[in-house]
């Protein structure tokens, strides 16, 4: 509202000024015309003298004159005599004056002769408002025509864009209604418009594959935590009717605190992944060296593996560092070697004889700004069909359920290499499994040195 | 020992005060933050359990409460079941001495508490600490046992160090592995237990007395021979 009257006011501004501005010139144009007529009739009248020139005058409908003796009588012409108070070159007539109606307004010259008299020469102005009204009324039509096509205009476009909001609401709707597969529609013009329903609809897409996320973790609850549930229920149900000592029932309670810790674990784990995997852990990351946490790793689970009396190798290159969260990256390395531990036994194929003890090798290599983890075993392997499947959640493979644990170890590692923009790779160690970590290495140590005990460790470590 | 349990969950905070009563300690129990600071500031206990999620203020503003309003604080663990490693830098930062997630088992509490109480204050950590005939030099590195000589890697070093700075108290495998080794999850092997009884291997086998005990259903303890 308030712009169209800023509109319709600086419109009237402008015709007002074009207005003025075409009568002013054509007013002067008409009175430099009647100046030059009446120089030229001057010179005549300097020949002739004023009864010649009153003489040689005729008046037409558009022009009148007067022509006046020395004295000062009107000789002919029906001109008023010149007002001497108020010269001017323009006025408007009083009474009638030759052709002129009263009112009129006219272009006038006065001249006095050098031989005498005077010569007053005057012509209408009328078409000179004629033409000026002319050109502010097709002004205005313009400009009326000019207003509706633009009210119409914006009319229409405020329609289009109620009609695609309503259209995009409607929709909203409809997907918070349930029908979560449905999207914004997008129209062909790519405006803006359509650039917020395309961020929309990324959104949308992002929340769907959550909720994918999400009811897989739910199936796999309902799955992998109620089995175990109803076995601990079972057990204590069978100790609670058949115990006939104390020692008995404190044997099934100490197994039924195993079994809840076990869940407890796996329900942390299974956490854990929902947590990382919806990408809430980035603030926390810094620059840490990755070679010295693989070998606190290796001097952590080497004894273990050769007490069990298998082999273990550290081929471990000095100052790879990279950037992220260093207790997730302990985490998933701890359970890449776990579960060399755990699966990297195999059948020797003597007959009678059990399984062997597991051979594990950590590699840290550095090449070309990127760094290679690898964990390896001797075991089984993972055959490479099998191999998605041992990257997804609870994807513990049909040959493994037998043994302890949550399934989760590798989905945890996969979903940890994500959040470090890592590629986790499952490989044929020939035999056995070779799981590979690929991390982009960053040049900056870290600000903060390693710990002091850190440092003195090493110097012992070198002297002992 | 008296104890302050803060914690909204009556039962079990009320398990809690049983099971430390049965362990020779008195304990109160708050039921929210308000009363948890009053009781802290007043009450002078040795150890504070403080529940991080508590009605009316939450168990990190008691504790920057507490330590604006006390001279020396007591040792402070902190219960939650925000598992992150996020989280439990915010916890310590916020004053808590030791961090404990949710659902945990007593046998680790209690521990935990038991080594809180008798911390030593950083002035008088001593250089030198001896259970038995065993001594460890933490300046020179040099550990004996009966004026023998014994070699030991810095991990185990350090892991003997951590015993037997709390010589006489249970210490859980969660506890090794957190201090000795700086790792915040539970793996899933026996890893610990090699490594102690590697330990063991050195300091006790040959001798009369064996000083490394393991405390079954609960961790490790390094004390003197019975007199």
């Amino acid at each position: 509202m308030l712009i169209g009257a800023v509109v319709a006011a600086l419109s009237a501004l402008l015709v007002a000024y074009a207005y003025s501005a075409v009568v002013s010139e054509l007013t002067r144009q008409r009175v430099t015309a009647l100046q030059a007529e009446a120089a030229a009739l001057a010179t005549l009248g300097e020949q002739t003298g004023p009864a010649g020139l009153a003489a040689a005058l005729t008046a037409t409908p558009d022009r009148a004159f007067r022509v006046a003796d020395a004295a000062g009588q009107t000789l002919a012409g029906t001109l008023a005599a010149p007002d001497q108070a108020s010269p001017k070159s323009t006025y408007r007539v009083v009474g009638q004056q030759g052709p002129f109606a009263d009112g009129t307004l006219i272009a006038r010259v006065d001249r006095e002769l050098r031989s005498g008299g005077a010569l007053s020469l005057a012509r209408s102005l009328q078409p000179v408002a004629a033409l000026a009204n002319r050109l502010l009324y097709s002004f205005l039509a313009a400009l009326i025509v000019l207003g509706v096509v633009a009210l119409a205009a914006s009319y229409l476009l405020a329609q289009r864009t109620a009609r695609r909001v309503a259209a995009l609401t409607q929709e909203s709707e409809e997907i918070m209604a349930g029908d979560l597969a449905r999207r914004l529609g997008q129209s062909a013009d790519q405006d803006e418009l359509d650039q917020l329903a395309c961020a929309v609809n990324r959104m949308l897409d992002r929340i769907a594959q959550l909720m994918v996320g999400l009811k897989e973790v739910s199936d796999n609850v309902a799955h992998d935590l109620k089995t175990p549930l109803n076995r601990m229920r079972a057990r204590a149900e069978t100790v609670l009717r058949t115990a006939k000592s104390d020692g008995e029932l404190r044997d099934g309670l100490t197994r039924t605190i195993d079994d809840a810790d076990a869940l407890i674990r796996t329900f942390n784990a299974m956490l854990l992944v929902a947590r990382l995997e919806a990408g809430a852990v980035t603030r926390s990351f810094e620059t840490f060296d990755l070679s010295a946490l693989m070998g606190d790793i290796a001097e952590l689970y080497g004894p273990l593996i050769e007490d069990e009396g298998g082999t273990f190798e550290a081929a471990l290159t000095d100052g790879a560092f990279i950037v992220g969260n260093r207790n997730l990256v302990s985490q998933a390395v701890t359970n890449l070697v776990e579960n060399a531990v755990k699966y990297g036994r195999k059948c020797n194929g003597s007959p009678g004889d059990g399984l062997r003890p597991p051979d594990v090798r950590l590699a840290l290599k550095v090449r070309d700004k990127r760094i290679y983890l690898t964990v390896a075993d001797r075991g089984p392997g993972i055959l490479p069909q099998h191999r998605a499947r041992a990257l997804e959640r609870f994807g513990r493979l049909e040959a493994s359920r037998s043994t302890n644990g949550s399934g989760l170890g590798l989905s945890l590692v996969s979903a940890i290499a994500d959040l470090h923009d890592a590629e986790l790779r499952l490989e044929d160690n020939a035999p056995g499994l070779a799981v590979s970590l690929e991390f982009a290495a960053t040049d900056t140590p870290p600000a903060h040195a390693a710990p002091v005990s850190h440092a003195r460790e090493r110097v012992l470590a070198t002297q002992a | 020992m008296r104890i302050l349990i803060i914690e909204d969950d009556t039962e079990a905070a009320e398990y809690l005060r049983k099971a430390l009563g049965e362990s020779g300690h008195t304990a109160d129990i708050a039921g929210d933050g308000d009363e948890g600071f009053s009781l802290a500031r007043d009450g002078n206990y040795d150890v504070l359990i403080v529940d991080r999620m508590l009605p009316k203020r939450d168990g990190l503003s008691v504790l920057r409460d507490l330590g604006e309003a006390m001279e020396s604080m007591p040792p402070v663990l902190i219960l939650s079941a925000l598992a992150d490693v996020d989280d439990r830098v915010q916890g310590l930062r916020a004053g808590g001495d030791d961090y404990l997630t949710k659902p945990y088992s007593f046998s680790e509490l209690l521990a935990r508490v038991e080594a809180l109480a008798r911390r030593p204050r950083a002035e008088e950590q001593k250089t030198r600490y001896e259970v038995g005939d065993l001594t460890l030099d933490r300046l020179s590195h040099r550990v004996t046992r009966a004026g023998q000589s014994i070699t030991l890697q810095p991990r185990e070093f350090r892991l003997l160090e951590y015993l037997m700075k709390h010589a006489g108290q249970v210490v859980t495998r969660t506890m090794l592995l957190e201090n000795v080794w700086d790792y915040h999850f539970d793996p899933q092997t026996n890893v610990i237990d090699v490594h102690i009884s590697r330990l063991r291997a050195k300091i006790d086998k040959g001798f009369d007395h064996p000083l490394l005990h393991t405390v079954r259903g609960a961790g490790y303890a390094i004390r003197p021979p019975a007199a």
